[in-house]
């Protein structure tokens, strides 16, 4: 078997000495998507930041591929949460699509036509080529997150991590989205995503991992979406039933 | 106020460089403008546009200090006092920001201060002392575009020569580092080293600018002439070239009315010339708003 797309083991952050996540340990297995759910100021966001090295554990190892994270740079995308995004700055989407060539280019180097090429067929494969030359405050929510992920495309890494994606994003981008994930997957590629809506978590991803300071459940979807794991997750905040087929049944969030 | 006649003679004479001096003028005051353009449009974007003003303010006890080590007015010794305490004015709010709870905005407010209460307190002693006649608090304050010497344009050159070689070399890692710094972390590209080599650039691009713009109003240098460009512009190496432009362009017009009026600083003129196009710019932004979504549309 090959190695996994991510592992972390024993991972423990704190925030001005508060525990944010302690002692979370999983493994994801390659070709398969994975969906994070928790509460609010569950550590969701933190787990994916401190998996790409942009904060400092206080204990815990990760590893991409079987290697350190450094070792493993081109493999990994991230696409960022939309709010965390300077949409006033002065770039079009061709330019931060072409951006996900630059890994590759080093510090001097420029792109080829190899790479423009590749980052139109992103763009294509998105729906945005006719907003090309738009810049980036002057799209919708929606073509926004289509512009980040022809972005990890053109990149062309084998695992992505996305931080609540559907936030502020039409249906019809979200389906669209979805899709692409899918394809993705069954291309090979892997992906974990923060996610908070608990209505289409089932359908969306492979594995789920229930995740509220610590790891509660880990799994394929259908065996950890249950009224009883999640109540667990969640403490008393969430509303669930039991469906007909065991799964939950999620009332009031 | 000169007359009219008296108004068109001295812009004639100032644009033909009717005096040998005006050459360095015009030129200092050029790649003033472009350069503080280019670097203010970087800062801009990484919302670190104030920090200009702290270091530009923070310059004034370098140039106070080495006035009172090396007794007379030395080129070298005052570049190096004056990137020294403005390049330890941005490490001190740096360190402030990160050990204490003080906020971004305080910590700068705090540092800025009390780096120029500093060299007040210096230049106090030092016109006290019977070298201090000739230092002249009033052109370190608000520029003195005229009295640029050539070593001054020749150090203003080599900080251009340096800025756009830098900026056209390291375009993309740049880019990418101000836009997505996450990502560029992700991508490979020394965040870091870019980091702090845009800020020793800008301390020094300051400091070399203060002869011209003045160590208060530098920072209008450094945020005015980004601002309007950004409201002009849609891509960042547009940005840059415009911003470029503005500065430039404003940097000579602000020498001119300096040269027009005798008592008015070079300092204020520029930033009022920047002001000016940045209000153009606004207006215009204003009339049709996001016309380039509509026309996409």
């Amino acid at each position: 078997m090959s190695a996994p797309a991510l592992e972390i083991r024993g991972l423990s952050v704190r925030y001005d000495q508060a525990p944010v996540l302690t002692d979370v340990t999983f493994t994801l297995a390659p070709g398969r998507i994975t969906g994070i759910l928790g509460p609010n100021g569950a550590g969701k966001s933190t787990l994916l930041k401190a998996a790409l090295g942009l904060l400092k554990p206080d204990a815990g190892e990760i590893r991409f591929f079987g290697e350190p994270r450094a070792r493993a740079r081109g493999r990994v995308v991230y696409v960022p949460q939309r709010s965390a995004v300077d949409w006033d700055f002065p770039v079009t989407v061709a330019d931060v699509v072409l951006m996900g060539r630059y890994g590759r280019l080093g510090l001097l180097g420029r792109p080829s036509r190899e790479d423009r090429e590749a980052a139109q067929a992103a763009m294509a494969q998105l729906g945005i080529l006719e907003l090309a030359s738009r810049q980036i405050s002057e799209l919708s929510g929606g073509q926004q997150q289509r512009t980040f992920l022809a972005r990890a495309l053109a990149q062309g890494g084998e695992l992505i991590l996305m931080d609540e994606p559907f936030v502020g994003v039409d249906a019809r981008t979200e389906e669209a989205i979805v899709a692409l994930l899918h394809q993705l997957r069954d291309a090979g590629r892997t992906a974990l995503i923060v996610n908070h809506d608990l209505q289409t978590a089932r359908r969306y991803f492979d594995d789920l991992l229930l995740l509220n300071r610590r790891v509660f459940a880990h799994g394929p979807s259908a065996e950890v979406f249950t009224p009883e794991a999640l109540s667990a997750c969640y403490g008393g905040r969430l509303a669930v039933l039991s469906g007909e087929d065991g799964a939950a049944v999620v009332l009031a969030p | 106020m000169p007359s009219w006649s008296e108004a068109v003679e001295r812009t004639v004479v100032f644009f033909t460089l009717g005096y040998d001096f005006l050459g360095w003028t015009i030129a200092g005051a050029a790649l003033v403008g472009l350069i503080c353009g280019v670097l203010g449009s970087l800062l801009y974007l990484r919302r670190l546009a104030l920090l200009g003003d702290a270091l530009g303010h923070a310059a004034l006890p370098g140039v106070a200090g080495a006035f009172l080590i090396t007794g007379h007015k030395a080129l070298a010794p005052l570049v190096i006092g004056a990137t020294a305490t403005a390049l330890l004015a941005a490490l001190t709010i740096t360190w402030i920001t990160r050990v204490s709870r003080t906020r971004p905005d305080a910590a700068l407010g705090i540092a800025l201060s009390a780096f120029f209460g500093l060299g007040a307190v210096l230049f106090s002693i030092l016109q006290a002392s019977p070298s201090g006649a000739q230092s002249g608090l009033n052109h370190i304050l608000f520029g003195n575009a005229a009295a640029i010497t050539p070593g001054e344009v020749g150090l203003l050159a080599g900080i251009a020569a340096v800025t756009l070689a830098g900026v056209t070399l390291l375009y993309r890692p740049l880019q990418l580092a101000s836009f997505d710094p996450v990502g560029a972390k992700l991508a490979g590209v020394p965040t870091g080293v870019l980091h702090y080599g845009l800020m020793t650039l800008s301390a020094l691009a300051i400091v070399a600018s203060v002869q011209s713009a003045g160590v208060v109003l530098v920072a209008g240098m450094i945020i005015t002439p980004a601002a309007a460009a950004r409201l002009l512009t849609r891509r960042l190496h547009a940005m840059l070239a415009a911003a470029a432009g503005i500065g430039a362009v404003s940097g000579v017009l602000g020498a001119w009315l300096s040269f027009l009026m005798p008592g008015v600083s070079s300092g204020p003129a520029m930033v009022l010339c920047a002001a000016l196009v940045y209000g153009v710019a606004f207006a215009l932004r204003l009339r049709r708003p996001r016309a380039a979504a509509e026309a996409a549309a």
